[in-house]
C-alpha cells in the first residue's frame, strides 16, 4: 500500500478524481488527528483544509520519499502547532456552543472510529499525556509504522518505542482487566 | 461537520486564492528587483568612471594649490608637483628621488608631459655634449657619495630612463657621465626645487 502517493502522482499528471480519492481517504482522519492538538473541531477542519490546499498550491514540495499520509500528518502537526502558537489567548466559549462542539467531536469520532474497541481506547486516551496520546493515535488509529509516527512527531524511533510502551502500560491500568484484550 | 463536497470546494477556493497571491508576490518581486538591478548596473557603469574622473580632477587641483601656495618650501616657476601624487595616466613624467644611505625619498614629480620631455631632453643634451665622457663607474653608486638624486623619466609608452645626479656629476645607464659647470648645476638643482 502506497498510502496515497500513487493517487497524488495521478493528480499531478492531471487526474482530478485522484484528489477526491485522497480527500476521501485522509481528510477526516487528519481532522481527527489535528483535533488532538487544538481541541476544536472547526479549527481542526480549517487547518486540514489549509493542509490540503498546500498539496495543490505547492505541488513540487512533496518528494515521494515518505508516504503521502505521513506527509499530510507532518504538515497537519506543524500547522496545528502554529495555530496554537498564534492563538494563545484563551478563547471563552459559551455553554451552548461548547456542547455543540462536543457533539461535533462525537460525530467526528463516530465517522473516523467505526470500531468499538478503538472507541474505548479513544475514551481512555484523554487521561494520558499529550505525547503518549499522539503516538497511540498514529500507531493505533492510523496504522502508521513506528518510523512514520516518529517522522510526524519529529522524534526518534526509539523515543516513539518508549512512549508507546509507557502509554500502553498506562492504558492497561486505565482500561482495567479488559485493557489487554483491547490493545 | 461539513460535507466533503463542501470542503473540497473550500480547498479549491483557498488554493486558487493562494496561487493568485503567490503569483502577485512573484510579480511584485520581479517588478522591484529587475529595475533595481538595472539601476545598480547602470549606476556602477556610469558612476565608477565619473568618480575616477573626479578623483583625477581633485588631484590636479591639489597639485595646483601646492604650486600656488608654494607649500612645503617648493617655490618654483614651473609646475612642481607634490611627491605623493602618483601619475594616473600613461603620460610622460619625471620623478626626482633622493637617495641617502640606501633610503629613497621622492622629492618631486613632474606630471606635465611637455615639461617632462623638456627635462629629459636637457639631461640627455648635457650628457651627450662635448664635455661628457664614458665612465666605467657603477651607475648605482660610488662608495664615497653619501647622497645623490635619481631622475626617472617615463615616456608615453612606459619606457623608463634613469639619470643619476651626484653632486655636480650627471650619469646615465649607458655609462655616460658629464661634469656640470657651476651654472648648469645650479640651474638643474633649482629646476628640481632642490637647490
Amino acid at each position: 500500500m502506497d498510502n496515497g502517493a500513487c493517487s497524488y502522482r495521478r493528480f499531478l499528471d492531471g487526474d482530478e478524481s485522484a484528489f477526491d480519492e485522497i480527500m476521501d481517504e485522509y481528510f477526516r482522519g487528519l481532522v481527527f488527528f489535528i483535533d488532538r492538538y487544538v481541541h476544536n473541531v472547526h479549527a481542526s477542519e480549517d487547518i486540514a483544509i489549509d493542509v490540503f490546499s498546500d498539496l495543490i498550491v505547492h505541488k513540487k514540495r512533496y518528494n515521494f520519499k515518505v508516504s503521502l499520509k505521513t506527509y499530510l500528518y507532518m504538515l497537519g502537526r506543524s500547522r496545528a502547532l502554529d495555530h496554537l502558537k498564534h492563538n494563545k489567548i484563551i478563547d471563552f466559549v459559551g455553554l451552548d456552543q461548547a456542547s455543540s462542539l462536543a457533539d461535533e467531536e462525537n460525530i467526528l469520532e463516530d465517522t473516523v472510529l467505526r470500531n468499538e474497541r478503538k472507541k474505548a481506547v479513544n475514551a481512555a486516551l484523554s487521561k494520558l499525556p499529550e505525547d503518549m496520546r499522539l503516538v497511540i493515535h498514529l500507531v493505533y488509529f492510523e496504522d502508521m509504522t513506528y518510523d512514520d509516527a516518529a517522522r510526524v512527531l519529529k522524534k526518534s524511533r526509539k523515543q516513539v518505542d518508549n512512549l508507546l510502551y509507557r502509554a500502553k502500560r498506562r492504558l492497561y491500568i486505565i482500561l482495567g482487566e479488559d485493557g489487554e484484550c483491547v490493545l | 461537520m461539513r460535507e466533503l463536497n463542501e470542503i473540497k470546494a473550500e480547498i479549491l477556493l483557498r488554493s486558487e486564492k493562494r496561487i493568485k497571491q503567490r503569483n502577485k508576490t512573484r510579480r511584485m518581486i520581479i517588478s522591484f528587483c529587475v529595475p533595481l538591478c538595472l539601476i545598480v548596473f547602470i549606476g556602477s557603469a556610469v558612476l565608477v568612471p565619473a568618480l575616477h574622473k573626479d578623483s583625477k580632477n581633485i588631484n590636479d587641483e591639489g597639485i595646483k594649490g601646492v604650486v600656488d601656495d608654494g607649500a612645503d618650501g617648493i617655490v618654483n616657476s614651473g609646475p612642481i608637483y607634490r611627491p605623493d601624487v602618483e601619475p594616473v595616466s600613461p603620460k610622460s613624467t619625471v620623478s626626482v628621488i633622493k637617495c641617502t644611505d640606501g633610503e629613497e625619498k621622492t622629492v618631486c614629480v613632474f606630471m606635465d608631459p611637455l615639461e617632462a620631455k623638456e627635462i629629459n631632453e636637457t639631461l640627455s643634451a648635457l650628457l651627450y655634449s662635448n664635455n661628457s665622457h664614458t665612465t666605467t663607474d657603477d651607475f648605482v653608486g660610488n662608495a664615497k657619495s653619501i647622497s645623490h638624486y635619481l631622475i626617472v623619466y617615463t615616456d608615453e609608452c612606459g619606457e623608463v630612463t634613469v639619470y643619476k645626479l651626484e653632486e655636480n656629476i650627471l650619469f646615465d645607464t649607458n655609462g655616460k657621465s658629464v661634469m656640470l659647470g657651476e651654472e648648469e648645476e645650479k640651474k638643474l638643482y633649482s629646476s628640481f626645487g632642490i637647490g
